[in-house]
């Protein structure tokens, strides 16, 4: 992969987990905001709404270059790829179900077209999933990142315990130059998703 | 004409709801209104990107038809703010509180009409005063016969007719919102009455 294409995979890792961790605590704040302030309402709920269509865009993306370049990820990345897409999928539908009709419009201008017709029971099944969906995801990324910061401190340990080492054996033989920290090379990464 | 006058302004009464039956209660010319059988419902526009459509389900009311003076048929209705509905989350309970229909202190929105005048043979012109919040304006509505049919077996006359007007909120004192909620209210009634056929 070239270093320009994996500095945008890197990009778009991050961009996708600021967005789905707004977007999940928007949904918080959204719903919790009374009718007295319907504009600022409205504007979370479409703001949420632009939120997941962008992390949908962003997956089908990275997807898309994923399968391109041919890596492989693992089962937790694998099941994360299918959330990003699962969550706002189930967004949108409980959207175009919600009673009051209200448009998705993304970016507050582009009207996204609703497939379902609003009512109350149909609304009602769906919002759930949507909900959990979103916790599932959120948990899933949660443990992605805890593991990933253990495998960095593993490896930074593992590199500072051979530091240290070096620097010990080359106290031993005076007069020679300690190897240089700059040399020492870093366990090598897996790809960002 | 008188006929159909005369249906206009059952209607009229039954605009907020379905007459009970559409029976008159005595002398054929009295009636009591409810919701049993028809609609009210109002539309207001969302920073001109979409449009709410709310309901008032329970009323009741009085249609008093003068077969010899339509001109004179009253109608007076009694609608229960309180009972509001719309499709948002809290949208009831903020249309319910002070800043809208305040129901804790006026639970109950009023029309009487003061005049009813035929455009075309289809078409009639109710004219009123409306209160809300314990606030009067006048009100103009304008009605539309959609369908007219003859039960033979019942020997009575039915008919179809939806009444729309439009009214401004801020004039009855709802100014809340101005952004988001339109000032503009659309109002649309329909309703089914069924008199005994005038010869």
């Amino acid at each position: 992969m070239t270093r320009p294409l994996a500095r945008f995979r890197r990009h778009l890792h991050w961009w996708t987990a600021a967005l789905i961790v707004i977007g999940f605590s928007l949904a918080w704040v959204m719903t919790a905001l009374p009718a007295t302030v319907l504009l600022i309402k409205f504007l979370a709920y479409q703001a949420h709404k632009t939120i997941g269509l962008t992390v949908a865009m962003l997956a089908a993306v990275r997807l898309w270059l994923l399968y391109r370049s041919g890596s492989k990820i693992g089962p937790t990345e694998a099941i994360i790829y299918v959330m990003l897409l699962v969550v706002p999928l189930l967004g949108y539908l409980t959207a175009a179900a919600a009673p009051g009709g209200v448009p998705t419009l993304f970016l507050l201008i582009v009207p996204v077209p609703h497939v379902l017709t609003p009512g109350q029971a149909l609304f009602e099944v769906i919002r759930p999933f949507h909900l959990w969906a979103a916790i599932g995801l959120m948990a899933l990324a949660a443990w992605h990142a805890a593991a990933r910061l253990r495998t960095r401190q593993v490896g930074a340990s593992r590199a500072n315990r051979r530091r240290e080492s070096a620097y010990s054996s080359h106290a031993n033989r005076a007069g020679s130059r300690p190897p240089s920290p700059a040399v020492e090379r870093m366990p090598d990464r897996k790809d960002p998703l | 004409m008188n006929a159909r006058f005369a249906l206009i302004v059952a209607w009229l009464g039954a605009w907020l709801g379905a007459l009970a039956g559409a029976r008159p209660v005595q002398a054929a010319d009295v009636f009591m209104l409810d919701q049993r059988v028809g609609t009210i419902a109002f539309a207001v526009d969302h920073v001109g990107l979409f449009s709410s459509r709310g309901e008032f389900p329970l009323f009741q009311g009085r249609l008093l038809i003068d077969r010899i003076h339509p001109e004179q048929t009253k109608i007076a209705v009694e609608v229960n703010a309180a009972a509001v509905t719309i499709p948002w989350p809290d949208g009831p309970d903020l249309l319910r509180g002070p800043d809208f229909f305040d129901t804790a202190r006026h639970p109950i929105m009023r029309f009487t009409s003061t005049a009813i005048a035929g455009v075309d043979p289809r078409h009639f012109r109710i004219t009123g005063t409306l209160e809300i919040r314990g606030v009067q304006q006048p009100l103009t509505m304008d009605a539309t016969l959609e369908r007219q049919q003859a039960d033979p077996i019942s020997g009575t006359e039915m008919a179809d007719f939806t009444v729309t007007g439009v009214l401004s909120r801020s004039s009855f004192g709802m100014t809340a919102q101005p952004v988001m909620i339109s000032d503009r209210v659309k109002l649309h009634m329909t309703t089914r009455i069924e008199l005994p056929r005038v010869r």
